[in-house]
C-alpha cells in the first residue's frame, strides 16, 4: 500500500513549526488546507501577519496542484518554499515525502441523484 | 546599483524561462567554473529540476561536492531588494545539505547570488567538522559574512 506523506513548516530566525501528515488514504486538497489552518494555530500573531501572502501563496499552490488532480512526491522532490518578502529566511514550506496529495475532494453531482 | 528586473515575464513566457534556466547554467557551469579551475568530475550532477512558476527554477544535486543547490525565482513585485537565502539539512528528502536562494533576480541579486553559490560550492570543509556537527559547517558559510553588510542591510 502506498503512504501519502509529507509535511508543511513555516521556519525562519526563531521559529520552526510543522505539521506532518501521513495517509493511506488520499490526502486531498481540503486535508492539505487544514494542515495549513493547524500550522496557523501554532503560530503567534506576529509570525502570522508576516507570513500571510506566504500562507496565501502556499494555499494557491494546493489549489493549483488540486485543479491539477494532485501532485506525487517526485513531482516535488525537495520542497516548495514560500518565503516572506523583505526577509532573508522566513517562510512556509510545503514537502511531499511519499506519494500523492492535494487530490481533488470529488463531491456528489445533485443532477446526478 | 543595477536594480532592473532580469526575465520579469518568467513564469507567463517560457523563453524567459528558458532564459533565466540559462542564466543560472552559465554562472554556475561558465563562469565559476572557470573562475575556479574546475573539471567535469566537480561539478558532476543530477538533473536539474524545475517548476515553470519558479519555485524551484534551478535545483540540483552536485554528486562529487555532496552539496546541493535550489535557486528560487519570486515574481517581481517590489522596487526594493528581494533576495533570501538558507540552509536545509540532508533529511529523507534531500540526499546532501542544501543551499537555498529565493529572490527577485536583478544584476545586483545576482551577484549577491554568485557570493552565496561560490561560498557554499567551493569553500573547502573540514570534513571532521562537518560529519561531528551539522552546525558548525553551517556555521562557516554563514550568510551574513558572505555578503556585505550594504547587502544585507535590506
Amino acid at each position: 500500500m502506498i503512504l501519502n506523506r509529507g509535511r508543511f513548516q513555516a521556519q525562519g530566525e526563531k521559529l520552526e513549526k510543522s505539521v506532518p501528515w501521513s495517509k493511506s488514504l488520499p490526502f486531498y486538497d481540503i486535508d492539505g488546507h487544514a494542515c495549513m489552518d493547524d500550522l496557523v494555530t501554532m503560530l503567534n500573531k506576529k509570525q502570522n501577519a508576516i507570513r500571510a501572502k506566504a500562507f496565501d501563496d502556499a494555499r494557491s499552490y494546493i489549489d493549483r496542484c488540486s485543479s491539477n488532480g494532485g501532485v506525487r512526491s517526485s513531482d516535488v522532490k525537495k520542497s516548495k518554499s514560500f518565503r516572506v518578502k523583505s526577509t532573508m529566511h522566513e517562510r512556509v514550506d510545503i514537502e511531499v515525502n511519499s506519494g500523492t496529495a492535494f487530490e481533488p475532494q470529488l463531491t456528489l453531482n445533485e443532477d446526478s441523484e | 546599483m543595477n536594480n532592473e528586473k532580469f526575465f520579469p515575464d518568467f513564469s507567463e513566457n517560457s523563453d524567459q524561462l528558458k532564459e533565466a534556466q540559462e542564466f543560472w547554467k552559465n554562472l554556475i557551469f561558465v563562469e565559476l567554473r572557470k573562475e575556479h579551475r574546475l573539471t567535469n568530475k566537480h561539478l558532476i550532477h543530477s538533473e536539474v529540476e524545475w517548476d515553470s512558476d519558479g519555485n524551484p527554477i534551478y535545483s540540483l544535486d552536485f554528486y562529487f561536492l555532496k552539496k546541493s543547490l535550489r535557486i528560487i525565482q519570486e515574481i517581481p513585485e517590489s522596487e526594493d531588494i528581494q533576495i533570501g537565502a538558507w540552509f536545509e539539512g540532508r533529511d529523507e528528502s534531500r540526499i546532501y545539505d542544501e543551499l537555498v536562494i529565493s529572490l527577485e533576480l536583478t544584476g545586483q541579486t545576482a551577484k549577491i547570488a554568485k557570493k552565496l553559490i561560490e561560498a557554499w560550492l567551493f569553500t573547502p570543509v573540514d570534513n571532521k567538522k562537518k560529519l561531528t556537527r551539522r552546525g558548525v559547517y553551517f556555521k562557516k558559510i554563514n550568510i551574513k559574512n558572505v555578503i556585505s553588510h550594504d547587502e544585507y542591510n535590506f
